[in-house]
């Protein structure tokens, strides 16, 4: 090597340590951990973060919320109050919301955002609780085994809710279930249903009572041993009618464990069951379970409001001039029909705590004017419209004047299941066992809240009768629409029913895209 | 600001020396063919002394007594030096420079002969970007070069532009990348760019040339350097530029408030009878047949009371009679089942026959006859509450308000500019500092930008080896930001649409009340009525109480009170950008760079606000002040090693580098309510000294903390054989810390060809002096729409109820990588009479993969919230041609150029499957107006397709539909009137081949959807035209843009009962005297699917478009009479911008680009026009002072 190649070189050999020096050449550089979140794997080599567990088994009642209601379109509560006829979807013009009008004109096809956002939620829910049970072990430890009751009862509660809407529909139980599943018979997925809420109780993981609840538990109503069993006794009514199988005894044994057990019991003023002071975490003894919605600023379930939106699209639009009701988008208002239903059984309580009316019908003896808790619309010259769907009504039971608005943000609660729905449940179920005193009992202790006259039918009236009252009782509470659907009435209550799909929705297109084994439902 | 300035100015022309003189020399400069040169620069060498030549091209210096030596120098012309001898006149001969040959552009870590430049590169040099007065560089490039697509994102002072190179490549975001002299930046950062500083701005069109960016280099790249001090060692240049303009604005007419009367009482009276003929339809219901009950309303409706035009006769007889008859024959079956009474019957049959008779004494009235009885009559069923408000309020004999003139106002702008140029041997200094401020077209001083920008380029010889230097920027831009380009509840917006039968002030606290009696709030105590005036109610300035209407508005309120409640929303940017490097030179053949770079930026946003009411809608309880500073430090290390060597014929020149970059990104911001007081001085935090339950519960704040890295290895090789046959290649291998560490890096090669045909000896084309052909081929990535930690999947802490809960995220994709964009360019350069003439033609075809999306899963794959992972799916192609065309020439003393570019692009979605991207379009669900689907363009417009307005009764119930398998014969548009828009019958029924539903099946719904438009133009030009004589100069600036749509998405179908632009009143269908090309007067879309209003493509009107982007006339001061007082150079001009402009677009702008929020994932609303605020016509005087 000559002098000249030496330094050539030399310089080389500097420049690029140069190079190496200032840029910290390492590829470690690379490695940047996430600020701010968990991973979603646990270490299997840390030991069980209860904490996290237990903050996952919270996590899972936020889907129950998100499920309810919480982006616009897509309201459980609005859709299946729509497609029942306790209401009509109303809104701004047609079109306003397609979702909830297809829901009540039974035009809903695979590519509705309604179908396809619902679909979604519920599953999204089981993926979590398939997640929660998959991502840790079985031991016997306090945290862990409630967690896992409470995945167990989530996920039949998702499954209950699919269903119920969509019939057969793929059944995924673990984690590592990826895209491709075929149909489930339904009968199939009411056994799994089962055998989770079973499950859940039989593994001793769930707080007895509601008085084992914190504060903080109670507020987003996590299950007892007797929130399971309420649904389990529903789960094996909805069996027993919509399946066409005797099951009756095993719904009484449920249920009646549930009226026994001390936890609930019927408020006294039936309209304070709406009120955002009267909440299971305010001592509401009628609510066995909630969806919970909050007004904190600032508030969400990644990108999602975590307040009560159906306030928002329930409320009278364009309401001007009524002090305490700030309006709303006038959706999901309820019809004629229902409003006939209450005066027809002089029914006045309830009929003031599910309508609001513009101005009352002269029925119902003037209405009792002094009784009437929303003063007609129209006598207090508040200014309003309803340019769609025209009834006159809106909806009384989330009624906006309980509750400060906080931007389109209410903290009511929405009440999914409360006692007085488990005494109809076992009215209907003592009658199918042929005990019809006892079932007349349970029904008369519904009306005696409300001051009406008990009943004393039997036989095929005193179904009749018993139907009835969960009509008027649950009215507007989501109910109406599988009720129709189980007792075969649909097509005869409804009007829009579409027989040749037997209420059930149609699968979403894009998860029949997806999954190749998935066939749609009849009549789509 | 303007005093430092003028300091500056003054200290800076101090540096100016003067010296004695000697002898004078003079002498006269001329071209080759010998037309004289006035304005070129003489200097004698090695001193300061300097001149100018006049108008005859005549120059006088002074110079020593013997010896010495002239340099001269003219723009376009080599420099060239002279030796004086001992005559006293020295006459020069100056040689064009011809730039093709000899001109270098920057290739990014290096520069490249043009000549030798096998890429497609585009340069814009800082005299191109002088000629029009822009605040931004790219809308100085707008035009200048082609391939490249500038739009404006709104015409608001400080806004974006949208920069497209060589079409849109993604679903997400395909901005181009910036380089400021070798640092990596972002678009954002060109509002702290003065375009004066600029020296050049090269465009990298093509992969081959982008390849050295690697990962980012996808969209292209625009390489920005600015200026140094390095040039004229005689002498230091001091340049002032300084302009002041007016702005105008041009905005879309809306209805006068006698056209606004005159539509809604004809829209009304519409409505009405249909309204009243749909309510005779429900007689035919089942449930009206039975029972009588139901329907003694509904008959009782406007049909009975009102009589029914003839517009409505003929269907209001044909539906009702024979649901009449029908529940007549009905009662007679009820009777005889025993499900009613006798008495009943009696009844219900007397009713029935009261309907008939009132039918039977139907007659039809005119439409005239028809509204006139309808507001002579109060309505009175709760339905009519909305009908009312209307009727009420174009009945009020008010003039009203033209909210547009209210809104918009001449706005000024103003810009200064110097700087100073310093060369010797060893350094070279650049400094400049400026100032600019535009006031907005709307509100003002309240839509305020200004920018203070202060720069210092400067770099040393340090060793005959070493060279150091730096180029730091430090600049500050304000912005007051207004709601403006915003459907829901903007300025613009507002101002289109709000009522204009009203006044825009009340005057007194009597006209509240009353408006507030009027919608039923009464203010009955004393408290709540001063509550409501102290607390409430937003004043003017002057006092007065901006009004209300009593129309049904939402968030769309009074647009001058919008203004007042927006205006102490202020943005501030803090920026540095700089960076600072060595060069060492071991050898002649070697360099070796080592480069750090930086850029810190500090965001605050300011806000302050009262407690307010406008409406039930649009109100505040409290008070409040939100902050934020947000902090971004990006920071670059660059080592680079280049080699040049000759060896013989062969040319070879070698780059090898490295890079590491940082990223952390950095907020806080908080919120309080109930304000001690209301004034600039409280607006801060700590200014809140009331605590209460309300306060805690809105007191808020929060932040986040970012950081991602990337590390980078790169090469390029160029070889040449005598400049006649050139190669390239180049690979760049990226890390990045976005993605996992199964995909961490990537490698994009790329390789080009050129031929210099021209230099060939066969080659004998005597008007043709230049012929090169080049090929390049390359691969790209783009990162852009990749965020941090994207790829992971991440449990999120949350609250419910108070309750502290975890949720599970999306199943993790640790496969996501870079989108890869692989491009082949194909092009030709010509000079033709020794370069007067020349010509660049420019083929590509640009393929996109591994876009990022977000597909249908399974949904128990998904988030808490339905979320799931992004992943790499589909493919999008850009084609396109490029013609730039130039011709410059003189005729005597007249000298003018000319350039024309032109763009063509085809823009496709190869590969997507449809269904795997929904609920992302614009305007959002359910009704999506751009679409991001297989073989159509990007984000294509997507909507009903409208064949026409139905002229007649007859035209619906000819537009029929018949069942293929039935045979039975159906109406399309069963609910529609004459006057309404005709709907084309797409699809729906699912063709068995395709499996898609594209056969029409006779009803209009969403299958219908359809292709309406697209937003970006297939064909853009640029027309540049200058012209000097005699000290004059004219320039004018073209720019066209043919075959594009835009989305007019103004008129917000909910809010139809609000005002809108004129066009809906003067083209309007009438009967009688219809004409075909727009809908009836209306103000609701009752139609299912809402087919009528914004949804079909009236509302997507062709947006092509010609404008006179900018002319202007300046004139130099000879320089005999300016040298006197040691000005060199003096230059007045006037300028004006968007002054004509050709385009049947009705709406504000038809420039227009994506719109919305400038940060935000706005890239599917490439063209949605949501009340844009238009770009202002702009007059301007200026002034070009060097000294």
């Amino acid at each position: 090597m000559n002098m000249k190649m030496k330094t050539i070189y030399n310089t080389f050999l500097i420049l690029f340590s140069c190079m190496a020096i200032f840029s910290s050449c390492s590829e470690d550089r690379l490695d940047v951990e996430p600020f701010g979140k968990y991973a979603q794997d646990p270490d299997p080599n840390r030991p069980l973060d209860l904490n996290m567990i237990d903050g996952e088994a919270r996590g899972l009642y936020s889907q129950v919320s998100w499920c309810y209601n919480t982006q616009w379109g897509y309201s459980t509560y609005v859709t299946f109050n729509s497609a029942s006829d306790d209401a009509v979807s109303g809104g701004a013009a047609a079109g306003d919301r397609p979702e909830y009008e297809a829901a009540e004109k039974f035009t809903l096809d695979p590519n509705n955002l309604g179908v396809i956002n619902l679909w979604k939620r519920f599953y999204s829910g089981i993926g979590s609780c398939n997640k929660l049970l998959d991502n840790y072990p079985d031991k016997d430890i306090d945290t862990l085994k409630r967690a896992k009751a409470e995945a167990k009862f989530l996920r039949a509660y998702y499954y209950f809710n699919l269903v119920n809407i969509f019939g057969p529909v793929p059944m995924p139980l673990k984690s590592t279930d990826l895209a491709e599943m075929p149909n489930t018979p339904i009968a199939e997925i009411y056994a799994q249903i089962e055998k989770d809420l079973n499950d859940a109780i039989a593994s001793n993981g769930l707080p007895k009572s509601k008085k084992q609840l914190s504060s903080v538990d109670l507020a987003i109503t996590r299950a007892t041993e007797y929130t399971v069993r309420a649904f389990l006794g529903k789960v094996y009514v909805y069996h027993s009618t919509m399946l066409n199988e005797n099951k009756w005894q095993d719904a009484k044994a449920q249920l009646e464990a549930v009226k026994n057990s001390g936890e609930y019991s019927l408020v006294t003023n039936f309209r304070s069951l709406w009120s955002s002071k009267n909440e299971m975490k305010d001592g509401n003894p009628e609510s066995i379970f909630e969806a919970s919605y909050t007004d904190i600023y600032g508030e969400n379930w990644g990108g999602v409001a975590t307040g009560n939106l159906d306030m928002q699209l329930m409320g009278i639009r364009d309401l001007q001039g009524y002090p305490g009701l700030d309006g709303g988008w006038g959706f999901c208002k309820p019809t004629q029909k229902l409003v006939d239903a209450f005066i027809a059984e002089s029914d006045s309580i309830r009929l003031d705590a599910t309508v609001v009316a513009a101005s009352w019908p002269a029925s119902i003896a003037q209405w009792e004017a002094d009784k009437k808790l929303l003063p007609s619309l129209n006598s207090k010259g508040a200014k309003y419209s309803e340019p769609y769907d025209p009834t006159g009504y809106w909806n009384g039971k989330y009624r906006q004047d309980e509750h400060p608005l906080n931007a389109d943000m209410y903290a009511q609660n929405e009440l999914i299941y409360r006692f007085s729905d488990v005494l109809l449940l076992l009215a209907e179920t003592e009658y199918h066992l042929g005990n019809e005193a006892a079932a007349l009992g349970y029904v008369n202790q519904i009306r005696d809240r409300v001051h009406l006259a008990p009943k004393s039918s039997t036989g095929m009236q005193l179904l009749n009768d018993i139907r009835k009252e969960r009509q008027l009782e649950l009215a507007m509470e989501t109910q109406r629409y599988w009720d129709l659907i189980r007792w075969g009435l649909a097509a005869q209550e409804i009007p829009n029913f579409k027989t040749s799909t037997k209420g059930l929705w149609p699968i979403p297109q894009e998860q029949l895209n997806v999954d190749p084994l998935l066939k749609q439902n009849e009549g789509y | 600001m303007v005093k430092k300035m003028l300091l500056l100015v003054t200290f800076l022309a101090g540096l100016v020396q003067l010296y004695a003189q000697d002898r004078t020399i003079t002498g006269k400069i001329v071209d080759e063919a010998g037309n004289i040169l006035p304005g070129a620069t003489v200097t004698l060498k090695g001193t300061t002394k300097v001149t100018v030549t006049d108008l005859n091209g005549v120059y006088s210096l002074s110079a020593p007594q013997e010896g010495g030596t002239l340099v001269v120098s003219y723009v376009g012309y080599t420099s060239q030096e002279v030796q004086i001898g001992e005559s006293n006149t020295v006459d020069i001969n100056l040689q064009p420079d011809i730039q093709a040959l000899n001109e270098v552009v920057v290739v990014g870590y290096g520069v490249q002969k043009k000549s030798l430049v096998t890429g497609s590169i585009a340069k814009v040099k800082a005299e191109d970007l002088a000629n029009q007065p822009a605040l931004r560089v790219e809308q100085a490039l707008q035009g200048k070069t082609s391939g490249v697509i500038f739009n404006q994102t709104s015409g608001n002072p400080g806004a974006q532009v949208t920069v497209r190179i060589r079409g849109v490549s993604s679903n997400g975001k395909s901005e181009p990348l910036f380089i400021i002299d070798g640092m990596k930046t972002s678009k954002f950062v060109m509002n702290e760019i003065d375009p004066a500083d600029i020296e050049s701005v090269e465009v990298l069109k093509d992969a081959a040339s982008a390849a050295i960016y690697g990962s980012e280099g996808a969209n292209g790249v625009i390489i920005i350097t600015t200026k140094s001090g390095a040039g004229n060692k005689e002498k230091v240049t001091v340049t002032y530029d300084g302009y002041y303009g007016w702005q105008v604005a041009d905005p879309v007419a809306v209805m006068s408030t006698a056209q606004y009367k005159d539509y809604f009482r004809e829209a009304y009276a519409y409505d009405k009878s249909i309204e009243a003929s749909n309510s005779i339809k429900s007689f035919a219901l089942p449930a009206f047949v039975e029972k009588v009950s139901y329907w003694t309303d509904a008959a009782d409706s406007l049909i009975f009371k009102y009589n029914t035009p003839a517009y409505q006769y003929e269907r209001v007889r044909s539906i009702a009679e024979p649901a009449l008859q029908k529940a007549l024959t009905n009662q007679q079956t009820l009777l005889s089942n025993g499900s009613i009474t006798q008495k009943q019957y009696d009844n219900n049959v007397k009713a029935i026959n009261n309907k008939l008779e009132a039918l039977a004494n139907l007659r039809p009235l005119t439409f005239e006859q028809y509204k006139a009885n309808l507001f002579n009559k109060k309505l009175n069923s709760p339905t009519d509450k909305a009908y009312a408000n209307i009727r009420d309020n174009v009945d009020t004999t008010s003039n009203g308000t033209n909210w547009m003139d209210e809104i918009f106002q001449v706005a000024p702008m103003q810009k200064h500019h110097i700087s100073v140029q310093a060369s010797s041997e060893k350094a070279n200094l650049y400094l400049s500092a400026s100032y600019f401020t535009q006031d907005g077209v709307v509100g003002g001083a309240k839509n305020n930008f200004t920018r203070y920008n202060f720069r210092l380029n400067g770099d040393v010889q340090a060793t005959k080896w070493m060279k150091l230097g730096s180029n730091v920027t430090v600049a500050q831009s304000k912005s007051r930001n207004l709601p403006l380009n915003d459907l829901y509840g903007g300025i613009i917006s507002a101002a289109m649409s709000h009522d204009p039968t009203i006044v825009p002030y009340w005057n007194d606290t009597s006209e509240v009340f009353a408006y507030y009696r009027s919608v039923g709030r009464n203010y009955t105590t004393e408290a709540a009525r001063e509550d409501l005036l102290n607390n409430r109610l937003l004043k003017t300035e002057d006092g007065r109480y901006y009004s209300n209407t009593t129309m049904p508005v939402n968030e769309r309120v009074n647009p001058l009170a919008i203004m007042q409640l927006s205006q102490n929303d202020v943005a501030t940017t803090e920026r540095v950008i700089g960076n600072a490097y060595s060069e060492i030179k071991p050898f002649k053949f070697l360099t070796y760079r080592l480069s750090f770079s930086g850029e810190l930026t500090y965001v605050t946003n300011d806000n302050w606000g009262p407690a307010y009411k406008l409406n039930d809608t649009r109100q505040r309880d409290y008070s409040y002040v939100y902050k934020q500073i947000a902090r971004y430090y990006n920071s670059q290390i660059d080592n680079t090693l280049s080699f040049v060597k000759s060896f013989g014929d062969h040319n070879v020149s070698a780059t090898v580098g490295q890079s590491a970059e940082q990223y952390i990104g950095y907020s806080v911001n908080g919120t309080r309510i109930n304000l001690q007081e209301l004034n600039e001085s409280w607006n801060y935090l700590d200014a809140v000294q009331r605590p209460d339950t309300l306060s805690k519960l809105r007191d808020d704040n929060g932040g986040f903390k970012d950081k991602n890295t990337k590390m980078a290895y790169f090469g390029r090789v160029n070889y040449d054989f005598r400049e006649k046959y050139m190669f390239g290649a180049t690979i760049r291998r990226d890390g990045s810390s976005l993605f996992s560490d199964k995909k961490r890096w990537g490698v994009f090669p790329s390789f080009s060809l050129g031929w210099n045909v021209h230099k060939e000896s066969f080659f004998n084309v005597p008007f043709v002096s230049l012929m090169k052909v080049r090929g390049s081929w390359g691969r790209n990535g783009s990162t852009q729409n990749v965020d941090a930690y994207m790829w992971i999947s991440t449990k999120t802490a949350q609250s419910l109820g108070g309750a502290k809960t975890i949720v599970t995220g999306v199943t993790k994709n640790e496969d996501l990588k870079w989108e890869t964009s692989e491009q082949t360019d194909i092009g030709v350069d010509f000079g033709f009479l020794k370069n007067k003439l020349t010509l660049t033609i420019d083929w590509y075809n640009k393929k996109t993969i591994d876009l990022l999306a977000k597909p249908i899963l399974p949904a128990w794959m998904a988030s808490s919230s339905g979320d799931v992972a992004y992943y790499n799916v589909g493919e999008v192609s850009n084609k396109g041609l490029e013609f730039d065309l130039g011709y410059s020439d003189n005729i005597a003393d007249f000298k003018y150029d000319a350039k024309l570019t032109a763009t063509y692009l085809k823009n496709e979605v190869t590969d997507f499957n449809a269904q795997r991207l929904t609920g992302y379009g614009a305007h959002g669900a359910p009704f999506e107006a751009t679409a991001f689907e297989e073989g159509q363009p990007v984000w294509y417009f997507r909507g009903y397709k409208a064949e026409g307005i139905f002229q007649s009764w007859e035209e619906i119930r000819n537009y029929t539909y018949t069942d293929p398998n039935t045979g039975v014969v159906t109406l399309i548009q069963p609910d529609a009137v004459p006057g309404d828009v005709k709907i084309k019958d797409v699809g729906g029924t699912v063709d068995p081949k395709t499996g898609k539903a594209s056969i029409p099946d006779g009803k209009i719904d969403g299958n219908d959807y359809t292709y309406v438009g697209k937003p970006m133009p297939s064909w853009t030009f640029g027309l540049n035209l200058n012209g000097e004589y005699k000290g004059f100069d004219l320039s004018m600036f073209w720019y066209a843009e043919v075959d594009k749509e835009i989305y007019n998405n103004t008129l917000r179908g909910d809010f139809l009962h609000l005002n809108r632009a004129e066009t809906f009143y003067t083209n309007r269908w009438t009967e009688g005297s219809g004409t075909n090309d727009w809908m009836r007067a209306r103000y609701t879309d009752n139609t299912t699917g809402s087919t009528q209003i914004g949804f079909n493509s009236l509302f997507f009107e062709d947006g092509s478009f010609l404008r006179l982007k900018n002319i202007q006339l300046g004139y130099t001061l000879p320089v005999s009479l300016t040298q006197k007082v040691q000005i060199s150079k003096l230059r007045f001009y006037v300028s004006a911008s968007n002054l004509l402009t050709f385009t049947n677009y009705t709406g504000s702008d038809p420039e227009i680009g994506y719109t919305g929020d400038n940060n935000s994932k706005n890239h599917n609303s490439f063209g949605v026009d949501r009340g844009m605020y238009p770009s202002a016509k702009q007059y301007i005087i200026g002034v070009n002072i060097t000294f």
